[in-house]
């Protein structure tokens, strides 16, 4: 399976072991990712919220590319990514208007025809695929899966299976033989962009999702954004602070978690890169349990 | 965050069929949303509140009536100019466009040591080949938003990015500047913000 890979801006950064994650993970599951060529940032919030087309057009010109490039379907392992790629070709297939101006704007022919993929929706995907590989079945673990916001709203973007009641992320880490816990706050918003410029709702939004998840019991909580990770990682020691239970509980990314189900090793998926230690759950990994073959994909450019 | 803010989602809608342009234009609320779409998703009338407070901001920015929260504005000024600029996120020059603009010099903002030590941190900026399609881009968007004839600029400091050591980078002048010249002549712009917030009752 071939499938064209948008990084977007915060895996080549702060989320570095979300891209070697990715990376490793889909290898081994025999998907190859081409990273599109000369990608430009998504625009991210900035752009939507004070230039709607230029919250259209940026998404708009690496949609272009990747048909340039030959792709039939994007992945976009950010959320914050995806739900900007998607946007964008949702609002270029419903308003002819709005496509004009960005033709315009990018000087290149409209594309709508690249399907734009989440991490989680090509893993659900895959989840039988994962059930065969999986070589270290990571039972006993309890997960708290988090969606957020932008991975299951709004409902006319989302490829998952519900808006309010997902059950995708679940049926993804169901299949590496972790059990999913059952929680409230999975949809729940934490902070998103405000991490830098109003950390204190970072902070207040972010607690309640880190001690319901605790409530419900669970020994990790498992996302698919780079945004909602350093959120709940990197803020996890300032929440502390003024949380009354200081426990502290591991946040993995999706693609961590299936990874180390197919055998990968903690190095290799950047389990060390985190704030909140990963111990916990390395110190627990079943040993593998039959020798397999990792085919790693040749992703980068 | 809608106990962060003094308007919430259904404050807004009000005072938009109320026609009380100024008050919204102006409102710090609106710069408190995270487009999280929770409103939108569960409104029982299919209002689009996440959409409707874009367009707000969006026309409160281009009319200089924009009032946000000054480190959420030094926000999107830096991340835009930095696009502009090498067409991707970089964030160190982020950062540093950050703290300028937003005056919060010592905040943690990225933990630099703690970044570094995990190899989170790109030491020096990528910028794309193909930078003059993002200018065009830019250059083109910013064209047909409305002129701003009374902008708010902050500080002077704000109106060019420099390096740190005291060069102006001509390339990295800011948004607003980009954007003055012509405007499209547009409809009221209360109409604006329904016609494209509530796409789907249209
Ligand atoms: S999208 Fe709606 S619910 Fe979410 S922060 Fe904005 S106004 Fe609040």
């Amino acid at each position: 399976m071939r499938v064209g890979y948008f990084p977007g801006c915060s895996l080549h950064a702060t989320s570095r072991e979300y891209a070697e994650s990715v990376l490793a993970m889909t290898g081994a599951l025999g998907v190859e990712l081409f990273e599109i060529e000369d990608w430009a940032c998504c625009g991210a919030t900035s752009a939507h919220a004070t230039n709607h087309l230029l919250g259209v057009a940026l998404p708009a010109r690496t949609l272009a590319l990747a048909a340039e490039q030959g792709h039939e379907q994007v992945l976009a392992p950010c959320a914050a990514c995806f739900n900007r790629l998607a946007a964008a070709r949702h609002e270029l297939r419903k308003d002819p208007k709005i496509a004009r101006a960005v033709e315009n704007a990018t000087g290149r022919p409209i594309q709508t025809n690249v399907n734009v993929l989440s991490i989680v929706k090509l893993l659900q995907d895959l989840k039988a695929t994962i059930r065969e590989k999986t070589v270290r079945p990571l039972k006993g673990l309890k997960a708290a899966c988090y969606y957020g916001c932008l991975l299951a709203r709004p409902k006319e973007l989302t490829d998952l299976d519900d808006v309010e009641m997902p059950s995708s992320m679940e049926d993804v880490v169901k299949a590496t033989g972790a059990t999913p816990v059952a929680w409230n706050r999975r949809l729940d918003c934490c902070g998103g962009g405000f991490s830098l410029s109003r950390t204190s709702s970072v902070v207040r939004l972010s607690r309640t999702i880190l001690e319901d998840a605790r409530d419900a019991g669970a020994d990790l909580l498992v996302v698919a954004c780079p945004m909602c990770h350093s959120n709940l990682d990197f803020r996890q020691k300032a929440i502390a602070k003024r949380a009354e239970d200081p426990t502290t509980l591991p946040i993995l990314f999706l693609s961590q978690v299936v990874g180390l189900a197919l055998g990968e090793g903690p190095l290799e998926l950047g389990l060390d890169r985190h704030f909140v230690t990963t111990e916990k759950i390395t110190s627990c990994l079943p040993e593998i349990e039959e020798q397999k073959n990792v085919t790693t994909g040749e992703a980068d450019q | 965050m809608a106990v962060e803010s003094k308007l919430r989602p259904h404050d807004i809608l009000r005072l938009l069929q109320q026609g009380r342009r100024g008050e919204l234009l102006s409102s710090q609320s609106i710069w408190l949303c995270l487009t999280c779409e929770t409103c939108t998703a569960r409104c029982p009338n299919e209002c689009d509140p996440a959409r409707i407070i874009d367009a707000l901001r969006e026309i409160a920015w281009n009319e200089g009536l924009a009032d946000p929260p000054r480190k959420i504005e030094a926000f999107h000024r830096s991340f835009l100019n930095q696009i502009r600029r090498s067409g991707r996120i970089f964030e160190f020059g982020l950062v540093a466009g950050y703290k300028m603009r937003s005056g919060a010099l010592f905040s943690d903002v990225l933990s630099v040591p703690g970044m570094l030590s995990r190899g989170k941190l790109a030491l020096a900026p990528v910028r794309i080949t193909r930078i003059k399609e993002i200018r065009r881009i830019f250059d083109t968007c910013l064209e047909s938003a409305p002129h701003d004839s009374s902008s708010p600029e902050d500080s002077g400091a704000d109106t060019h990015e420099t390096d740190g050591k005291g060069t102006v980078h001509p390339a990295s002048a800011t948004i607003e500047e980009e954007s003055s010249g012509n405007g499209r002549q547009g409809s009221p712009p209360l109409d604006g913000a329904s016609n494209n917030g509530e796409r789907r009752n249209s």
